[in-house]
């Protein structure tokens, strides 16, 4: 078994434990790389099948061209796609687009406060009509009791100091010094009435191994991550006011394996080009112990 | 309290060029605009909370990238209210770097810390005696150091472990040899990480795979059902006849199932693979898949002896019922006897107590509400051990040592 098929395997191994043990299971899907990378490992688990539903926190400041990608993926897998959002900020424009909120404050309502009241069910969510193509509020609002992420540990300080299985209490808080152990491959799966746990089955995957991964099985990922012929990338991929590409002419896997194998890349970090990191400290760790992803 | 594990491993990412050029200079930038003087532990101590009272909290992980093979370390804490963490954090690994400060000596950390490694079964250790520069670089007191320790390890029945003496914050004997420390010829840091063994995973060992699941998807065949769950021992092929122990269905290997993978006629240890079976029997997940022609079958019991560790809040009560779950099992379970009772720090044995306080072990006996299906811990780790659950809280460890 190489390094790949090892995180693979225990990838797989935490999302049939999750499927088993959580009653009302959704996949957090921002339709990056990871995010997609996650989808295939879900389908790796269930020969093929997606058997939850899949929630994308819609900010509205996605590059369209990830939008028209998630409707048709959701369309030729046949997914249970819904989506939330923070209809009110948005009507309101209290958003950084708009010069009306600083990013923080921006990410904490269209991205956090979104989520969470989302997962709950205090808010709609928007579900996708396979046969109209089109979304509409769905009238069950049974909250979410465990929630699938693709974060991983290497992206940036406070992700790296998570667990497979990581309890949120009744305000989606994280109480990073009084995390389980994960003993032995057994996770908490027991929790309190009320508080929503979170699961990231990719926590030991590299920004290297996703795109050995992608390029092992040819996982279909949106090509803004490619050069196109600008001489710029995405490598990593939010809200576009936010997310600012790099110089790279990688137009496919193998090159970015290689940008990322040769050290052109090792003195950035992955998310250098996303600005709400620095305004934060240097670090998202404020955002993440109230509930961001 | 701190030995200096955290500069040590700053320090060697730094030395070894692992560490972005960028994020170097951003921390010292932002050191200065503290009034901090930068120090390596700040580039593990990602978290607010450590650069604010110096201590590391929780579990960070960083990877060296080596000369052949990548190293991963899980960074745990030092101090005694964060052993969960620590247990956490070691349960994954497979070798341990155990740093001890020249100065201050084997202190109360470090000899758990030992114990714990040893009760966690990794064979393989380094342990570092830093701030060599504060006692002299004294060749004498590393060797009584290193004799003290080598004394402890002994007791736990660790045979090998490699000492080294290092200066972290100036950097000897971390990536290059000391050349102060002229009398020490064993390898430096670096060279000492790439001696370590890579555990094999059992492929020869008798066939275990838990169950986790049992899927029959809407759209598939309509009698087509998979068995799920990830292959813990030995190895298996499309033919084989099989066991499903406690309840003893009888089978054999229809197909290998993989999504997006060629079809298979055999697969071994550590794949989380599907199978169906021919003729299809009834399988409840948590029961272990075995193959019929492996002559050592696991025990199915409800009373076992095992080595516990206990971390909750709460301490462990003799006749009180908690979760168990072990492999792919829940039953109900309470300790009926506790044998025998040690401190983890003191390493002092306690007899006729009836409750199990957090950062103990004890040697005690175990009643299950349900059959559990066992191995020792010496044939099979996956079967061999266990976790007691208190309320919501994975509260102690435990390894099985014999079958009552």
């Amino acid at each position: 078994m190489d390094h790949l098929e090892t995180i693979e395997s225990q990838s797989i191994y935490i999302l049939r434990t999750a499927y088993r043990e959580f009653k009302d299971l959704c996949m957090l899907w921002s339709i990056g790389k990871d995010s997609t990378v996650l989808l295939w490992l879900v389908r790796k688990a269930f020969l093929g099948h997606v058997p939850m539903p899949i929630l994308h926190i819609d900010t509205s400041y996605k590059i369209p061209e990830m939008i028209r990608y998630r409707d048709k993926l959701a369309k030729d897998l046949k997914l249970t796609m819904m989506y939330g959002q923070n209809r009110e900020a948005l009507k309101l424009q209290r958003t950084f687009y708009h010069k009306k909120a600083d990013r923080i404050t921006c990410c904490k309502l269209l991205k956090t406060e979104a989520f969470v009241k989302t997962l709950s069910g205090e808010w709609p969510r928007y579900k996708l009509d396979l046969a109209t193509g089109k979304y509409k509020a769905d009238s069950d609002r049974t909250p979410f009791t465990g929630v699938i992420l693709g974060i991983r540990a290497d992206e940036e300080g406070s992700r790296s100091k998570e667990r497979y299985f990581s309890a949120r209490d009744g305000k989606s808080r994280w109480h990073v010094g009084q995390q389980p152990p994960e003993l032995w491959d057994q996770f908490k799966t027991d929790f309190a009435p009320g508080s929503h746990v979170r699961i990231h089955p990719l926590l030991d995957w590299t920004e290297l191994n996703i795109w050995q991964y992608i390029e092992r099985e040819k996982i279909p990922v949106t090509p803004l991550y490619f050069d196109s012929g600008s001489g710029k990338r995405y490598r990593s991929l939010g809200c576009f006011p936010c997310s600012f590409p790099i110089i790279s002419k990688a137009k496919n896997a193998r090159d970015i394996i290689n940008e990322l194998s040769t050290g052109k890349l090792s003195n950035v970090a992955e998310r250098s080009g996303r600005a709400q990191d620095r305004d934060d400290g240097g670090g998202l760790e404020t955002l993440r112990r109230n509930g961001y992803m | 309290m701190d030995h200096g594990k955290s500069t040590l491993l700053g320090r060697l990412l730094a030395d070894t060029g692992n560490v972005p050029g960028g994020k170097i200079q951003e921390i010292k930038e932002r050191c200065a605009g503290n009034s901090k003087a930068f120090e390596y532990a700040f580039l593990l101590d990602a978290l607010k909370e450590e650069q604010r009272d110096m201590r590391t909290v929780d579990m960070a992980r960083c990877t060296l990238k080596g000369k052949d093979r990548d190293y991963t370390f899980i960074d745990v804490p030092g101090h005694t209210e964060f052993l969960r963490s620590m247990v956490s954090g070691a349960a994954r690994a497979e070798a341990a770097l155990i740093v001890i400060d020249a100065r201050e000596g084997i202190k109360e950390n470090s000899r758990r810390h030992g114990y714990l490694i040893s009760m966690l079964g990794i064979g393989q250790l380094i342990v570092c005696v830093n701030k060599m520069d504060l006692v002299g670089y004294s060749k004498s007191r590393f060797e009584q150091l290193k004799k003290e320790y080598s004394g402890l390890l002994a007791n736990l029945r660790m045979k090998r472990a490699t000492f080294i003496p290092v200066a972290a914050y100036k950097g000897e004997n971390i990536v290059c040899r000391s050349r102060t420390m002229k009398w020490y010829k064993g390898p430096a840091l670096l060279r000492a990480l790439s001696l370590f063994v890579k555990t094999l995973r059992p492929e020869d060992r008798p066939f275990r795979m838990p169950v986790q699941d049992v899927y029959s998807f809407a759209d598939e065949e309509k009698n087509r059902k998979l068995i799920a769950g990830r292959i813990e021992a030995g190895k298996i092929n499309v033919g084989d006849r099989i066991i499903f122990y406690p309840y003893s269905g009888r089978s054999t290997i229809k197909s290998i199932e993989m999504f997006n993978s060629p079809g298979r006629n055999s697969i071994g240890a550590g794949y989380s693979i599907s199978f169906t079976l021919s003729p299809h029997v009834r399988v409840i997940p948590g029961e272990v898949m075995c193959r019929e022609r492996d002559r050592e079958k696991p025990a199915i019991c409800t009373a076992f002896r095992a080595n516990l560790l206990w971390m909750g809040e709460k301490p462990l009560v003799e006749g009180r019922t908690y979760k168990l779950k072990i492999a792919a099992l829940s039953t109900g379970a309470k300790v009926t006897a506790v044998k025998k009772v040690m401190d983890t720090s003191s390493l002092a044995t306690f007899y006729g107590r009836r409750r199990v306080n957090a950062n103990e072990a004890a040697e005690c006996e175990i009643e299950t509400t349900g059959p559990v299906v066992c191995d020792l811990i010496s044939k099979c780790e996956a079967t061999g051990r266990f976790v007691l659950v208190d309320g919501y809280e994975i509260a102690g460890g435990g390894m099985i040592t014999a079958i009552l």
